[in-house]
């Protein structure tokens, strides 16, 4: 799960983004917005606040592209940054009360009745998407950069500015705390 | 050697370095608490895993909606041009948008009189808020007698009608 794309090439794209330069953003944004769509899905359980959240996050990027320091660490500072939006987010509507993580609104693929095994597969992932959002902040935010970003250990202690040993606490306990999620409901994996 | 329990995450992984990996299997051979444990570990990350490839890969289409909103509110005369042109214009009508103030009593200053460049009375404001409307007669000579030394006083200023 190494990391595949040079980071080099998005701090100069950053840096042509800093000086005004259209196409150097847009270039970053077709880069990187399904990965940050797809950690948002995860953290939020909803495709429509990943949409919105993702674009904001892009906004973020842009407007502080002037201050970004070109160190090779552009994928953990932007899923900081979109990591930062879903857990403000979060904690915004859990103080407001307002709607609970809205799993019925996950994005699902569309069974066709001949694809059992499609059926099931996405029966099981439902439930386990579930589980995930169930897990407290911090331990699903790693697992998700880990697990469905496929950050390594490193680079998840660097967007959640935590160290290694407190990367693998959380991930540890995540997935305990999935197994005895699922396991209570009857769908031990 | 110790359980391996607390380490199962960073084993199954693949966060161990090669070393700590072996060490971990070979407690592994002969622990049946932390096999049975390892076991479940894998289950749960192949089930992630299973969740992960179940899901419809999000569409991307974020440019338009991105766009509006950092370039597309740049597209003006003002916004279109680099950050060193954008200061400098508003760095400019700033001075201007004083000037114009000082000129017409808004604002009050050191008294300074602008000459133009063939000695002709440009500007003029006073540190009192006094405000002189005319340029002619006495007064406009002691203004233009100013304008040559760059500066004017408080007793000029006295000179003129209150605004």
């Amino acid at each position: 799960m190494a990391q595949e794309r040079p980071d080099t090439d998005d701090d100069q794209l950053m840096a042509r983004t800093a000086a005004g330069e259209e196409a150097a953003f847009r270039l970053l944004v077709d880069r990187w917005e399904r990965d940050v769509l797809a950690f948002l899905v995860h953290m939020t359980g909803s495709r429509d606040d990943a949409e919105d959240l993702a674009q904001e996050t892009f906004v973020r990027v842009f407007r502080q592209a002037g201050r970004y320091r070109p160190e090779g660490r552009f994928r953990s500072w932007l899923l900081r940054i979109a990591g930062n939006l879903a857990r403000s987010r979060h904690r915004r509507r859990r103080l407001l009360k307002w709607l609970p993580l809205d799993l019925d609104r996950h994005d699902v693929a569309s069974p066709t009745p001949s694809a059992d095994r499609g059926v099931e597969a996405e029966q099981t992932a439902q439930v386990v998407r579930a589980a995930i959002a169930r897990l407290p902040e911090r331990q699903r935010q790693a697992l998700v950069l880990h697990r469905f970003q496929g950050l390594r250990y490193v680079e998840v202690a660097d967007t959640m500015g935590t160290s290694l040993a407190g990367v693998e606490s959380l991930i540890q306990r995540a997935l305990a705390g999935l197994r005895t999620d699922l396991s209570r409901r009857g769908e031990e994996p | 050697m110790k359980h391996v329990t607390d380490r199962l995450a960073a084993w199954v992984g693949g966060e161990m370095s090669a070393t700590e990996a072996a060490a971990c299997e070979q407690h592994l051979a002969v622990c049946p608490e932390c096999r049975a444990q390892s076991v479940r570990m894998c289950a749960t990350w192949e089930a992630l895993g299973c969740a992960a490839r179940a899901s419809t890969p999000p569409r991307a289409d974020l440019w338009p909606a991105v766009r509006a909103r950092t370039f597309g509110r740049r597209g003006g005369w003002f916004f279109g041009g680099s950050p060193a042109v954008r200061l400098a214009l508003a760095a400019g009508t700033l001075a201007v948008g004083i000037l114009c103030g000082r000129l017409t009593g808004g604002l009050t200053g050191p008294g300074t009189v602008l000459p133009d460049d063939d000695g002709s009375l440009a500007a003029v404001w006073l540190e009192d808020s006094t405000w002189h409307s005319g340029t002619s007669g006495a007064l406009a000579d002691s203004w233009l007698a100013l304008a040559e030394n760059g500066t004017a006083t408080t007793a000029a200023a006295g000179q003129g009608g209150t605004k």
